[in-house]
């Protein structure tokens, strides 16, 4: 199975790619379709703020295991990179605080509700780097 | 291909479901979760939206020849569109959490104020009071022992409203003797002080604190309310327990009013309903108002009991 898919987002039509490649490899973990709907959610959602503030960059997916459980816990982890502007205050981007769309309860906010795990590396003029991760069978799907 | 796009929502989803029907590509898909985002953005209702997809599906299906696999692409198109819809039920159920989180600190913050007025406060009147005894027995004429006595019945005075204020902002007995005892004090004292008839029907309730202290604040609310605005002879309070969740009533016979025809939040704001409500909602319960002029007011809302935690 393949373990790590990489690509460029940079065009609308990218958008829809790394969608469809989320999906299948979500799917392929065996998450279920309504997680694997909200997966492709979150790609949309990163991929989308790519395009918004850095006009390109790339999208890993890699599927992953959680070493400290030890119990074989697999998962699947985004991480989205742009050479942006980046956010100057990420723990305020992270609550939703910064645009409509956190409002709205999308955007960084709302990949931070799909996945279990979400980390942002950024700063003013550094660029970002997110890395979501969702954990197969860590909660009910919502 | 180069047909105009449509600019309305009704338009451009019927388009996009169209396409999809006749290829189902993830293109389609995206456009469906756009497209939900923007009526999320637009603050459509859910059920609106979800009559919108049955009224083209049925209108698609009236003018199209029947295809195989067409349900089931037009279903996981309007599922794809939900997604946004799912997220600003995450976002709630999040800030829900965050207000009930927000409403357990204000409620320990009231305690810890009420416990400091009345400990703390009261030790120290007591001192007062023994030292006054003392003074006016040292008094050496009547000027000085009346004055004595005058500050006595201050003192007194303010005895009474800390221990008022201390207790309406947290009632010892909710924590001491449970919900029942606490509402009984409540309602014994406006029966004296508004003189206003009041019934409280509950058997023991054995509730966790969290929905006890709510129970009793929405309670004491809509008591309030009875008291400033109905002009009630009489008033019912039911407390029960059914199906693990709290059932509670309070029906008066006063003027009531007219729901419909007042500005309906600065009304509610005005009575407290709001803040009736949140608590309420905060804790995943329901709350019901019903009211005609001439017909009493009843107030009900019912609380889950397995939601909370264990105090």
């Amino acid at each position: 199975m393949v373990e790590r898919i990489q690509l460029i987002v940079a065009s609308a039509e990218d958008v829809v790619l790394a969608r469809l490649r989320g999906r299948e490899f979500a799917r392929a973990l065996g998450f279920a379709p309504p997680d694997a709907i909200l997966i492709t959610t979150a790609i949309a959602e990163l991929a989308r703020n790519i395009l918004s503030y850095a006009y390109d960059g790339t999208l890993g997916l890699r599927r992953v295991e959680d070493r400290h459980r030890g119990d074989g816990c697999v998962g699947l982890a985004i991480r989205a990179q742009d050479k942006g502007p980046g956010i100057a205050d990420v723990e305020r981007a992270l609550l939703g605080g910064y645009s409509t769309s956190g409002r709205l309860g999308v955007g960084l906010s709302g990949v931070c509700r799909i996945m279990d795990e979400v980390t942002v590396k950024s700063g003013a003029g550094r660029g970002t780097i997110v890395t979501a991760t969702k954990w197969l069978g860590a909660q009910a799907s919502r | 291909m180069s047909a105009p796009t449509p600019t309305n929502m009704l338009g451009r989803y019927s388009q996009a479901l169209q396409d999809f029907l006749l290829r189902d590509d993830e293109a389609g898909l995206l456009r469906a979760y756009e497209l939900g985002r923007e009526a999320v953005a637009r603050e459509r209702g859910l059920l609106n939206f979800v009559d919108m997809h049955r009224r083209l599906v049925e209108r698609i299906d009236a003018q199209m020849p029947a295809s195989l696999g067409r349900e089931d692409r037009s279903l996981r198109f309007l599922t794809e569109s939900l997604a946004a819809f799912a997220l600003l039920h995450m976002r709630d159920q999040e800030a829900n959490a965050a207000l009930r989180q927000m409403n357990e600190l204000l409620e320990n913050e009231a305690r810890r104020i009420a416990r400091a007025l009345h400990d703390q406060a009261a030790t120290m009147l007591a001192v007062i009071y023994l030292d006054l005894a003392d003074a006016g027995r040292e008094a050496a004429d009547s000027v000085q022992s009346e004055r004595v006595t005058r500050i006595v019945t201050h003192l007194d005075q303010l005895r009474e409203q800390l221990r008022r204020l201390s207790h309406e902002l947290h009632p010892p007995m909710l924590d001491q003797l449970g919900l029942v005892p606490a509402l009984r004090s409540l309602t014994e004292g406006l029966t004296r002080n508004a003189g206003l008839e009041i019934t409280l029907g509950a058997a023991d309730l054995n509730l966790p604190t969290t929905l006890a202290t709510v129970a009793y604040r929405v309670v004491h609310e809509a008591l309030t309310n009875v008291v400033r605005h109905a002009q009630a002879q009489h008033v019912d309070v039911r407390l029960w327990l059914r199906s693990n969740r709290l059932q509670c009533v309070v029906q008066d016979d006063g003027v009531g009013f007219d729901l419909t025809q007042r500005r309906k939040r600065a009304f509610a704001t005005g009575l407290g309903l709001i803040g009736m409500r949140e608590r309420v909602h905060a804790l995943q319960g329901r709350l019901h108002i019903w009211s005609a002029p001439g017909h009493g007011t009843i107030v009900r809302f019912s609380l889950p009991r397995s939601q909370t935690r264990r105090a």
